[in-house]
């Protein structure tokens, strides 16, 4: 008996039981895509504009002579790379392992194979880690290609490895424990730009968990130390203001070693629980047959919405006429009045919540009028409503051609009179259609907040709109139509280049990633330029940067979807 | 109707068509017959606009398919081999789509659409979800798709695989009723015996290159059909064999167990003689079953020199 046990338990943990074969085929089959070599290649791309643009900035920005201040003017320039190169890590790390793993078991699923992998004696347990694993190992080999830029970096001084190492295995925690969340998810959902957008929601609401931390860091309560040891946003940012010397280092409880293990203890119970649910639902459940099966209407409604996007609700409801353009009759999948009916709910809803925002600021600042607080209440909000806008919409277009091409309905469809722009030109606007809530709110948001604030200007200290402000709203406003135009052209593009949804997603969302670090470097830049050489009229950068960014986002924007039309007919099959 | 000069297409280093020389008269039902990765699909892809051709030309109704794609696609109905199928709309409304895409007015569609419904008897489906049809019924709703802008030529790349063979006979009627509706009809399959009734013309297609195409007793000649007939004997088998082998006609006798093979010579009346030859003989048949060659048989032997 003891035998027994111990026999199970030893084949249990053995490294190559654990892995099985699907480790071995996926590493075979990502080797043998191109991809992953581009996906590093272009990670290191960035990293190296990212560390060029920052150095460069910090030359221009100084000027003293004396070996003294050179030492210090490194110092201070390696930990700043450092940090940028960790932070960068850690947000693209945890955003690829969502987008690798949102359709690693619904894809298989789809494709038919599951039910093959399901008659052989490979353990739903293999199935589920061998994905993982072999996805984090990608993942792995792409963060170790920065290690030796770390490694130059130190060579400025200023920071411990320390810092690198905690930073580094907060970083894995936080991906293996996002990756398995994403694989979670796609044994429930069909589509995977769904679980991509359920685990940026999720991102965005940690991160979001993180600010009010800056505020509260000294106070010792056992809420602020168990948000530090279950959000790795917050557990970074710990590490990060430790490593900081002369930083105020906060008082709340944080021991490193216990975060890493909570974390891994909840991914090992995500991946358990993907493993059960695969056995028990995901085959009937995504052939549909569940009806079979004795559930609770909720939970049968639920199931059958997400699986199946709305088909088995139909079953009852009035066949709808086709009006319009059809593409765009199509990709709504529901009337327009009631589209309509649903915008406009979520707008209302947004506002409110724009307002709820706003209210409590003001009530802070009630009693703490040094800082805006309003002000970080409304940029919570606004940021927070704005990676969700930005992600929904990319992926909305990322995953627009991809979805025909997945479902084979392309050559359908390219085989009628309708021309390459009137199916690329309604599924953007179903895009934007679709996430116009957010946009709209978005835009109009900063001119109302601005209002406000005058309106408050006991409290906030502005006193009028002056014309910086107007031309803030202004550009405010054109830059949001720019980064539209940007976010749907980019997605449309991958979309019509790459066959599978997964791909265009990744490369869609890598590259907004990369395009935004980039241009917030060119940014910085541009701003030492100007200081150096205007010494420094700030508005005005700020204003000139807003029109460079916007012209660079609608040009960009434009050309990919003139490219996205043109290649249409190109990769079909 | 459909015409092609020198067709080639390349996917890398793999050619998959060489030179190919169709030529499809209009109302005919064309049977394109190849075994898998012959380049089936490839050839009907071009000819709906959808891949471009390497090199050659090729023509619809006289229009060349490189510059006048969407004229061709207004001409044409496809059906591919994959039928994708959108799995978040009712049958009528996939069709209505498509009537939409095709640019149909919208006062007209409706009709249109219960039209095409009622000639593939799919009436009751119409409010029914695409992805809840059986298999045969999304075949079915396939052509429904196809046949919506009212084209000229069809294009199907094996409508009937994966039927079973009611719906295959069902699929077959449809067919003949399109072709009485004057549409010429390009249609892929495996299988030769399977298009033998309802096509008037064949092409055979064999890694990339065309190896036959005619008429259905072209390919019977070419190939040399001949007849054989199985005979089953009450007694002395032996003897039966050796009298069936001296005849002239016979080409080749083989005892297979209870039965004996005879082949006999090109379509020769030839039952008779058998029989009389074992009647005078003295043997007693049990049966005597003629038997022809099977195409596809003789589809095998025409393939096969090509091959190697
Ligand atoms: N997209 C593609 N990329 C590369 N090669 C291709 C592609 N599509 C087809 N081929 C190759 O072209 C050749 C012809 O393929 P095609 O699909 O036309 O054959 P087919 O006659 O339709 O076969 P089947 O009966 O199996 O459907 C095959 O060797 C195939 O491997
Ligand atoms: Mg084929």
């Amino acid at each position: 008996m003891a035998v027994a046990l111990i026999s199970s338990f030893s084949r249990f943990i053995n490294p190559s039981w654990l892995t099985g074969p699907i480790f071995d085929k996926e590493l075979r089959v990502s080797s043998r895509r191109r991809r992953n070599y581009v996906l590093r290649s272009v990670y290191l791309l960035v990293l190296i504009i990212l560390v060029a643009a920052a150095w460069f900035t910090a030359l221009l920005r100084g000027s003293g002579t004396s070996v003294a201040w050179q030492v210090s003017r490194m110092a201070e320039v390696g930990r700043s790379l450092v940090l940028m190169i960790t932070w960068f890590q850690f947000l693209t790390a945890q955003v690829l392992a969502a987008v690798m793993l949102s359709n690693s078991i619904s894809d298989e699923i789809r494709r038919g194979t599951m039910d093959v992998l399901m008659t052989t004696p490979i353990n739903c347990v293999q199935i589920v880690l061998g994905k993982l694993l072999s996805k984090l190992f990608q993942l792995i080999l792409m963060l170790a290609v920065s290690l030796p830029l770390l490694a130059v970096i130190r060579v400025f001084g200023g920071i411990q490895w320390d810092y690198v190492v905690s930073s580094l295995s907060i970083t894995l925690a936080a991906t293996v424990f996002v990756g398995s969340l994403s694989m979670f998810l796609s044994t429930k959902f069909r589509r995977s730009y769904l679980v991509i957008l359920i685990m940026t929601t999720f991102l965005v609401v940690a991160y979001l968990l993180m600010i009010p931390l800056s505020f509260f860091r000294n106070s010792s309560s056992v809420l602020m130390s168990v948000i530090l040891h279950i959000n790795p946003f917050a557990a970074m940012l710990q590490v990060t203001s430790a490593a900081f010397p002369g930083s105020r280092m906060g008082t709340t409880f944080f021991s490193l070693p216990l975060h890493c293990l909570l974390m891994g203890g909840a991914s090992m119970f995500i991946l358990f629980a993907s493993a059960f649910r695969m056995r028990r639902h995901a085959l009937d459940s995504f052939l549909g047959t569940n009806a079979g099966r004795k559930l609770p209407i909720w939970k049968r409604n639920f199931m059958s919405s997400a699986f199946k996007s709305k088909s088995s609700f139909s079953a009852t409801s009035p066949i709808r006429p086709v009006t319009g353009s059809p593409i765009f009759w199509k990709e709504l999948s529901r009337p327009f009045s009631k589209s309509l009916r649903s915008n406009a709910i979520v707008l209302g809803i947004l506002l409110l919540l724009l307002f709820i925002f706003y209210y409590l600021g003001y009530l802070f600042n009630a009693f703490s009028a040094a800082t805006p607080v309003a002000m970080v209440f409304y940029s919570m909000f606004t940021s927070g409503l704005w990676m969700i806008a930005t992600i929904r919409t990319a992926a909305m277009a990322a995953t627009s051609i991809t979805k025909e091409k997945e479902a084979r309905t392309l050559p359908l469809l390219l085989g009628t009179l309708l021309e390459p722009k009137q199916i690329i030109h309604g599924k953007a606007l179903a895009a934007l259609w679709r996430n116009a809530p957010a946009w709209l709110i978005l835009a109009l948001g900063t001119p109302v907040f601005y209002i406000l604030m005058t309106t408050r200007q006991k409290t906030t200290g502005i006193s009028s709109l002056d014309f910086y402000y107007y031309s803030y709203i202004i550009f405010g406003l054109l830059g949001i139509v720019a980064n539209v135009i940007f976010l749907i052209g980019l997605g449309m593009y991958f979309s019509t280049r790459l066959k599978s949804s997964t791909a265009a997603l990744m490369a869609t969302i890598g590259s907004l990633l990369g395009f935004y670090v980039i241009r917030r470097f060119m940014f910085m830049f541009l701003f030492a330029i100007l200081g150096v050489m205007m010494t420094g009229n700030i508005q005005v950068a700020l204003i000139l940067n807003q029109i460079v960014s916007i012209v660079f986002n609608a040009v960009i924007g434009m050309v990919l979807l003139w490219r996205a039309k043109y290649r249409l007919r190109r990769d079909i099959f | 109707m459909i015409e092609t000069k020198r067709l080639t297409k390349h996917y890398g280093n793999l050619t998959a068509l060489v030179d190919l020389d169709l030529v499809i008269e209009a109302g005919d039902i064309f049977g394109f017959i190849g075994p898998n990765g012959a380049g089936k699909t490839t050839t009907m892809r071009i000819l709906v606009t959808l891949l471009e051709p390497s090199s050659g030309q090729a023509f619809i109704d006289g229009l060349d398919i490189t510059k006048k794609g969407k004229e061709v696609r207004r001409m044409v109905g496809y059906m591919p081999d994959f039928m994708g199928i959108y799995d978040d709309l009712k049958v009528f409304e996939y069709l209505e789509f498509f009537a939409a895409a095709f640019s149909i007015e919208h006062k007209k569609r409706k009709s249109i659409v219960e039209g095409v419904l009622e000639l593939t008897d799919l009436q009751s489906k119409g409010s029914f979800t695409v992805d809840s049809l059986s298999r045969g019924m999304q075949q079915r709703l396939g052509l429904a798709r196809v046949l919506i802008h009212d084209p000229k030529v069809l294009v199907l790349d094996e409508p009937a695989s994966g039927l079973d063979p009611r719906a295959r006979i069902e699929i077959r009627e449809l067919l003949r009723e399109l072709k009485r509706m004057g549409k010429t009809i390009m249609i892929s399959s495996h299988i030769l015996s399977e298009l033998e009734e309802i096509c008037d013309h064949i092409g055979i297609i064999e890694q990339g290159r065309l190896v036959f195409s005619g008429t259905m007793e072209e390919i019977r000649q070419r190939m040399g059909v001949q007849s054989k007939v199985r005979v089953q004997v009450a007694n002395n088998q032996q003897r039966a064999i050796e009298l069936l082998s001296a005849l002239p006609e016979v080409q080749d006798v083989q005892s297979t167990g209870r039965y004996i093979a005879v082949t006999l010579d090109k379509d020769q009346n030839t039952d008779g003689i058998i029989a009389r030859v074992l009647v005078n003989g003295d043997i007693d048949i049990v049966s005597l079953e003629p038997q022809q060659v099977k195409l596809d048989e003789a589809f095998l032997q025409l393939t096969k020199g090509i091959v190697h």
